[in-house]
């Protein structure tokens, strides 16, 4: 299966700077989107409905689809295939957010990281709709559309965990475990700085939109906002905890053993 | 000899499309589903171009072999490429008419904004029972009239 083939050449026609700097964007979006669906699907079977079961895994399904989406733009560029993004590189050479990589902690440490994660990837997505780089707006429209369902879910999931009792006690606990660990999930690495350039907006509003929109869900949810970290650029630079080495390791374990193995 | 497939044949291939369907909705062709962007003919070389219905569609590559064969299979071609494109964006209105009615028929209830319609008793006393489905294209709902599930094509 190929894309089309028409911006391949705008992409390519991009002066070197720019074109890195768009690699370095895609990069970042497409690690976020599978180490997401990774997690996500292992919730499969494992989720307290089989309604959940089936979010989980539809979920996991969209992010992995997304991930592919950038990957297959990284692949053109730099003249190689999706499975080398996935399966052959290194922990260092990923750059996912921190937070993603993150084991999986109990079900509302798990819905908590879908709605932070999809609050701030329907920010971002709005702002590479209006990008230069046609088919990855029209992409990004199109995400834009599919996320809308996974944000209603996970709203409504929110809501649900918030109205008390042990699901109360449970997502309070999630949100103090979590918040620590959002230091480089508003983050662009190495291309905040042209970030202007590429979306037409800057890192530091997208940020403030992310967690104005975050303060205000979980103030109407009478939850305690925590402290927001200070940003960093942690996992936008490959700096990875053991959790990523994990992911990886079961990731990639039939690749490793098959090599060969046509997907 | 087989007749060269000229420009003005693209029709001959827009009319076989519409006997090809998506193999996760058997009772829908891909014309119906709206998925086919643009066809273009030239001596006996066919594009295709397809819209995704959702980018993670696991039945995207599978569609592009089934297309690509079966316009193979026609006399006077011999050599159709299949690219999925994001020129425009595949939404939900795309569905024709017949595509709509062929979802209901095989109990899937069409795309639609208000409170989804039982495909099999009609009944509005209906309720979304889960924003996900067997596919990613797919929510699912229950009939408190009939009291059976159903599924909902989503709305994108």
């Amino acid at each position: 299966m190929k894309d089309s083939t028409t911006a391949e050449i705008a992409l390519e026609r991009l002066p070197k700077e720019q074109r890195e700097a768009w690699q370095t964007v895609l990069l970042i979006l497409a690690d976020d989107e599978l180490a997401a669906g990774h997690r996500a699907s292992e919730w499969l079977g494992l989720a307290p409905s089989v309604e959940e079961d089936i979010a989980f895994a539809s979920i996991a399904q969209d992010e992995l689809g997304h991930a592919r989406f950038y990957y297959q733009w990284l692949a053109r560029l730099e003249n190689t295939d999706v499975d080398a993004f996935v399966f052959r590189r290194p922990s260092a050479d990923w750059r996912n957010a921190v937070f993603l990589e993150r084991v999986r902690g109990d079900f509302a440490e798990a819905m908590l990281r879908v709605w932070l994660y999809d609050e701030w990837d329907a920010i971002r997505l709005k702002a590479l709709a209006s990008c230069s780089f046609a088919p990855l707006a029209v992409g990004a429209k199109k995400m834009l559309c599919e996320e809308e369902y996974h944000l209603e879910h996970a709203r409504a999931w929110m809501k649900r965990l918030a109205s008390g009792g042990e699901a109360r006690v449970r997502l309070t606990t999630a949100l103090a475990h979590s918040f620590p660990a959002l230091a480089d999930l508003a983050d662009f690495g190495s291309a905040n700085f042209v970030l202007p350039e590429l979306l037409g907006v800057d890192i530091h509003s997208l940020r403030d939109e992310w967690k104005k929109e975050v303060a205000e869900r979980l103030e109407a949810l009478r939850l305690v906002c925590p402290a927001w970290p200070e940003p960093q650029s942690g996992g936008r630079m490959g700096r990875h905890t053991e959790d990523m080495q994990e992911l990886l390791s079961t990731m990639t374990e039939v690749s490793r053993w098959l090599p060969e193995v046509s997907w | 000899m087989d007749a060269a497939l000229g420009n003005n044949h693209s029709q001959a291939v827009w009319k076989h499309l519409e006997n090809i369907a998506d193999p996760e909705l058997p009772a829908v062709s891909l014309v119906d589903l709206g998925i086919v962007h643009r066809v273009e003919t030239e001596e006996n070389r066919v594009k295709v171009e397809l819209l995704p219905t959702f980018i993670g569609c696991p039945a995207l590559s599978v569609i592009a072999d089934v297309v690509a064969r079966e316009l193979r299979s026609l006399d006077g071609v011999e050599s159709v490429d299949v690219q999925f494109v994001y020129d425009t964006l595949w939404t939900s209105e795309r569905l024709t008419e017949r595509g709509k009615l062929a979802l209901k028929r095989y109990g899937i209830a069409p795309p639609s904004l208000a409170q989804p319609v039982c495909p099999y008793c009609d009944s509005v006393e209906t309720e979304l029972t889960s924003r996900f489905g067997p596919a990613p294209c797919r929510m699912v709902a229950y009939c408190h009239h009939c009291q059976q599930p159903f599924e909902v094509f989503k709305t994108l």
